[in-house]
């Protein structure tokens, strides 16, 4: 036994032709995994839950969630929720809406989506609601797509949104996006058959925690408010004046973003029973109150809805009817975990039932 | 017993397991560690952009 010990380990370590291609054989079937792991019809199967790679790594939940519904048929009313960390830390895990929904619709329960990623463009929200609508057919049941929009999102310059875009954070592509990044004036990143290559970016980031948590079937649970780890952020830490002057920029850029809306809502248009509706993201108000820009910032809440209702979308205001005050917030972005989320989901829902009751009576 | 053998000399299937697990390992490694570098060399990372 000893013999064959020591024979083990001499094959293990010494130079040799046969290890050479048991090395290339493995590397082969290596690489096929990852071919087949990363495709869209594995991704959005029962083994896709392995692929992110933390439980925050929400760019890779939303991809997953985007191609299920792609691959699955819709059997109940929808709700996808577009935004950034604002979003996801004011009402995190969405299933306590859905409750509140069925006991103030009392119409069987909606299915409620977070597709919230950390510094979401409106590129990135474009993919991924032409991925979740892919395969809508003529009679399933509706779909709201509801979009979060603050003051603060209203500064993105022009290359800082294409420089996040070649980032190729999520793990799929659109033609409806491509097409912005056109009109944007810059040309989109190249487009392949191969999965792999068109989400390169993607699967090279993902593909070695994914094989690790595959090979170990340990798979992450999505944490969705993960944006105020603490009681309350000091004030030294906030990056006021950062906010202050995106806020600044953003009146300037506020057409630019209503006339991309009207496009996605022309986009949609055409299908049945798919709505397009806005929801707020409001800041602190005493960071508001400290840089003098709350008129500025209801100036803006207001020409936002004003025009956006011409194309026929409302605007939810359901971060200002939970009544937030300052020391709700972690920092001047983000409710704290507990009390300030429960508020704030029971004036979502609120709101959102009425949007139900008066919008969409019928549909349902 | 030496640890080097000739190539006409038979050698025990102990010592070819040992290889082929050898391979096998390097092999399936380095996909996912190919994958790493080209990340850190290409500036991919999830972490490169920063901000709310």
């Amino acid at each position: 036994m000893r013999a064959a010990a020591r024979q083990f380990w001499y094959g293990l370590i010494e130079l040799s032709s046969t290890a050479f291609v048991s090395m290339l054989v493995a590397m082969v079937l290596t690489f096929g995994l990852l071919v087949w792991f990363f495709s869209p019809a594995t991704l959005a199967g029962p083994v896709g839950i392995y692929a992110p790679r933390s439980p925050k790594d929400a760019e890779t939940f939303v991809t997953l969630d985007v191609m299920r519904m792609a691959h699955e048929e819709q059997k109940t009313p929808r709700l996808l929720l577009l935004g950034a960390s604002t979003l996801a830390q004011s009402i995190g895990d969405p299933t306590p809406i859905e409750d509140m929904l069925e006991n103030q619709l009392g119409v069987g329960k909606w299915d409620i989506h977070m597709l919230s990623s950390p510094l979401q463009t409106r590129l990135d929200q474009l993919t991924l609601i032409e991925t979740a609508l892919k395969n809508r057919k003529a009679g399933d049941p509706p779909v709201v797509i509801a979009i979060s929009i603050g003051v603060h999102r209203l500064g993105f310059p022009t290359e800082r949104l294409l420089e996040l875009e070649n980032l190729g954070r999520l793990g799929v592509r659109s033609d409806w996006a491509d097409d912005e990044v056109r009109k944007l004036g810059a040309k989109p990143r190249d487009r392949s058959m191969f999965y792999i290559v068109e989400n390169f970016r993607f699967v090279v980031n993902d593909f070695p925690a994914s094989f690790l948590r595959l090979v170990s079937r340990n798979a992450s649970s999505r944490q969705i408010a993960s944006y105020s780890p603490g009681t309350e952020l000091p004030d030294i830490y906030r990056p006021r004046d950062l906010t202050k002057a995106q806020i600044d920029f953003g009146q300037y850029n506020l057409e630019t973003y209503v006339e991309f809306f009207a496009r996605l809502n022309e986009r949609i248009a055409g299908m049945q029973n798919v709505h397009l509706i806005f929801i707020d993201e409001r800041l602190s108000p005493g960071f508001l109150a400290s840089r003098g820009m709350q008129p500025l910032a209801d100036w803006l809440n207001g020409r936002f809805a004003a025009r956006v209702a011409q194309f026929g979308a409302p605007y939810i205001e359901f971060m200002k009817s939970a009544g937030l005050s300052s020391s709700d917030y972690y920092d001047d972005y983000h409710l704290k975990n507990g009390e300030p989320q429960r508020r704030a989901r029971a004036a979502f829902a609120s709101e959102f039932a009425t949007f139900v009751k008066t919008c969409l009576s019928g549909a349902t | 017993m030496s640890p080097f053998v000739l190539e006409t000399e038979k050698i025990s299937s102990a010592r070819v397991a040992g290889r082929v697990v050898r391979g096998a390992l390097i092999g399936i490694l380095l996909v996912p560690a190919l994958c790493g570098l080209v990340a850190f060399v290409g500036g991919v990372s999830p972490f490169a952009y920063q901000g709310f």
